[in-house]
């Protein structure tokens, strides 16, 4: 009697019996952008947690302007999450923070080869690949058929057609001759941040310049300074000086038709093709020397050092990086998909397309990635106050030499960057699956 | 004839003044009504303040673009829980210093003075790495807790209570009432004004803050109303309008706070001293 008690006892306590595998999990940071890219990402991690039960994938949406700074504090905190998305710009800099793991054992070679060659050399530092993307940007004029036509000049379509810089300043006087107020040229002026150096470095590297010593990363001397630059940078600041550009603070002067010209990007199509309807057309930037350059980059998705379970969080990238979700992100931002695949199957950039250009920049090696230094938030800032000052006047070789100077010091504090954190592996242990 | 005139040339330098103060509060309300093609364009002149065309698809965005109810429930708990707490830590400790005598009290004092002059910024880093190493991150209490003990909060209840007459505790205590119930029953309710102006200072001053939150909170759960406003700061172009109708909604419940309690705020500035 006693031993069955004790039986029964020990069937009622008996500990309930443990789960095989719980699900591991996956914290992802996104930024938070805009309603249609959250659907998006929303869906996508609804269908990665039903596609499989390994892990459960919890999606932290992180507001754009302040994404760095958060990204920053939880570093610096031991919070990173598993799997992080960040802007161009700082894909160096957090490599070199040892904030990111190499991907390249990761993700299936298949997979890596499909990437766009543009979104691969983005991604890549010091010979590894840190980060991929979903989709990459593209940038060129945009140009208001009607105008250009009126004013009787040649419309390029492609890059191999792109004006030079005396043909573009010839074009901007033949636009000026037709227009009232003589200003045909919108710069976006009133983008914010990193916009003046994404839009117009391009010209400087064109011109046969740059914004820094690409090969050793050590010195922008002779670079952004050197007589490519400062020739590139006296022909824009002419532009303003003959009163080619439209101020735009209204942010209308190519949809209302006053600019005939406006320098742009993939994410100004949905507006202006509103706006302009077939007259709308699609140009790549003016070639300021003997090849045409244009830039690149955009999001990107990277595993940070963080995280247990680097093939989990791979699996997640793979997941992501179907032509299914490009396809679904692109539609819902504009942006050009990242993969060939998802590229041939896009209405907007397939052979074809209304913003085919974009992708044959990146694809033929036209998109000239930012400089792979971690240095790259302290350059850009200090092209941006050199192009304000150039715009308001200032002598161009003083003010890129400013720059330099700045770029130069804060490379000689930083004791020019060694590669302190790229030596950190993929955990063996626990690494997963 | 001559005091007419100096009594209107103060008025006008007065109204000049108020119109200098208002305009930014009424760009920010009557754009956030404008359609987004508007805002830049007025924004030049006089057209800036008074809109031909409204609309509330500016707020229609912002509700749709953020969980605005979650970041103002999350303020207000935060804030609120900072107020109270504030109140009553600080008052406590401000009584004490006017009122009580012990062992080193003008120390005391003269260490929460100069605690007023360290700005919050050159202790950020260091509270930031102390409270992270023990893993307080990421809640709404480490957006509180820190900062319930505030040198100027006690700096003003200690103006206020020591400029009350003594003799309203001292019957009190005649009565036969500790310490703290003369505080509760004969104090507080002499410096509502004090209460009232601490409040609203200590709202102020944290209903903005960008920076701790900042460091402190990674997930949506805990994330104050400041840091949400950086979801519109996007790739371009900026929608203004959604800029203007958040601020707007922003700034409406301290507004409307401070409307309520306007005349006790004034009547606490007027008493502690902290005008000008």
């Amino acid at each position: 009697m006693g031993g069955v008690l004790l039986a029964a006892a020990l069937a009622v306590w008996a500990p309930p019996p443990a789960r095989a595998h719980a699900p591991y999990a996956l914290t992802v940071w996104f930024h938070a952008g805009q309603p249609g890219e959250r659907r998006v990402m929303r869906a996508a991690v609804d269908a990665f947690n039903a596609e499989q039960d390994a892990a459960r994938v919890r999606l932290v949406l992180i507001p754009e302007g302040s994404y760095n700074g958060q990204v920053q504090a939880a570093a610096l905190a031991g919070d990173l999450p598993d799997v992080l998305e960040f802007d161009g710009p700082y894909v160096y800099n957090y490599v070199w923070e040892g904030k990111l793991i190499p991907l390249g054992g990761l993700l299936p070679k298949r997979l890596l080869r499909d990437l766009l060659p543009s979104v691969v050399r983005q991604g890549t530092y010091a010979g590894r690949l840190y980060s991929v993307a979903m989709f990459d940007s593209g940038l060129g004029l945009w140009g208001n058929r009607r105008l250009l036509e009126r004013a009787g000049v040649r419309i390029p379509t492609d890059p191999a057609g792109a004006w030079s810089a005396a043909q573009f300043d010839r074009v901007l006087a033949a636009l000026a001759r037709h227009d009232r107020d003589r200003r045909v040229l919108d710069l976006k002026l009133d983008y914010p941040g990193e916009w003046l150096t994404y839009a117009f470095s391009p010209l400087i590297e064109s011109a046969g310049g740059d914004l820094i010593d690409r090969r050793t990363g050590r010195t922008a001397r002779g670079f952004l300074d050197g007589p490519g630059a400062v020739s590139a940078m006296r022909r824009v600041q002419s532009w303003f000086r003959r009163g080619y550009v439209d101020p735009d603070v209204r942010g209308d002067a190519f949809v209302s038709g006053r600019a005939a010209l406006a320098w742009g990007g993939h994410w100004n199509y949905p507006r202006y093709h509103r706006a302009l309807g077939r007259d709308l057309v699609l140009m790549p930037l003016p070639r300021f020397g003997p090849r045409l350059v244009t830039d690149s980059g955009s999001w990107n998705w990277g595993i940070t050092t963080a995280c247990r379970r680097p093939r989990l969080a791979a699996r997640f990238l793979e997941f992501l990086l179907r032509p299914r979700w490009i396809l679904a992100m692109t539609a819902a931002n504009g942006a050009v998909p990242a993969t060939r695949t998802a590229l041939a199957r896009s209405p907007l950039y397939r052979p074809g397309g209304p913003l085919r250009l974009f992708a044959v920049q990146l694809e033929e090696g036209y998109a000239e990635p930012r400089p792979r230094t971690p240095a790259y938030p302290v350059i850009s800032s200090a092209f941006q106050q050199a192009f304000r000052a150039i715009r308001n006047g200032a002598p161009v070789r003083a003010a890129l030499r400013r720059a330099t100077t700045v770029i130069d010091r804060n490379l000689r504090d930083n004791d020019y960057y060694p590669p302190i954190a790229v030596v950190r592996r993929v955990p063996a242990a626990g690494g997963g699956r | 004839m001559r005091r007419t005139l100096t009594t209107g040339l103060r008025h006008a330098a007065l109204l000049v003044s108020a119109a200098a103060f208002l305009a930014p509060v009424a760009f920010l309300v009557v754009g956030s009504f404008k359609p987004e093609g508007r805002i830049l364009a007025d924004a030049g002149s006089w057209r800036a303040f008074f809109p031909a065309h409204w609309t509330l698809d500016n707020y229609r965005d912002v509700f749709a673009r953020v969980d605005f109810v979650r970041f103002l429930l999350n303020s207000l708990l935060i804030n609120g829980a900072m107020v109270l707490s504030g109140l009553a830590v600080n008052s406590l400790a401000a009584y004490a210093l006017a009122r009580l005598r012990w062992a080193g009290r003008p120390f005391v004092l003269g260490l929460v003075l100069a605690t007023l002059v360290v700005p919050f910024e050159a202790i950020a880093v260091p509270l930031f790495y102390g409270l992270s190493a023990i893993g307080w991150r990421d809640d709404w209490s480490v957006q509180v807790v820190p900062f319930v003990a505030n040198p100027l909060s006690i700096w003003l209840f200690y103006v206020f209570f020591a400029g009350l007459p003594r003799e309203l505790e001292e019957a009190a205590r005649v009565d036969g009432a500790g310490v703290l119930r003369t505080f509760l029953t004969v104090v507080v309710p002499n410096a509502r004004a004090a209460f009232a102006t601490v409040a609203i200072v200590t709202l102020l001053f944290y209903w903005g803050m960008y920076l701790w939150p900042l460091l402190m909170t990674a997930g949506p759960h805990a994330r104050p109303l400041p840091l949400a406003i950086a979801t519109f700061y996007t790739l371009p172009p900026l929608r203004w309008g959604d800029i203007l109708a958040f601020g707007t909604l922003m700034v409406a419940p301290v507004l409307l706070l401070f409307i309520l309690f306007q005349r006790a705020f004034v009547r606490g500035v007027a008493a502690t001293g902290i005008k000008g």
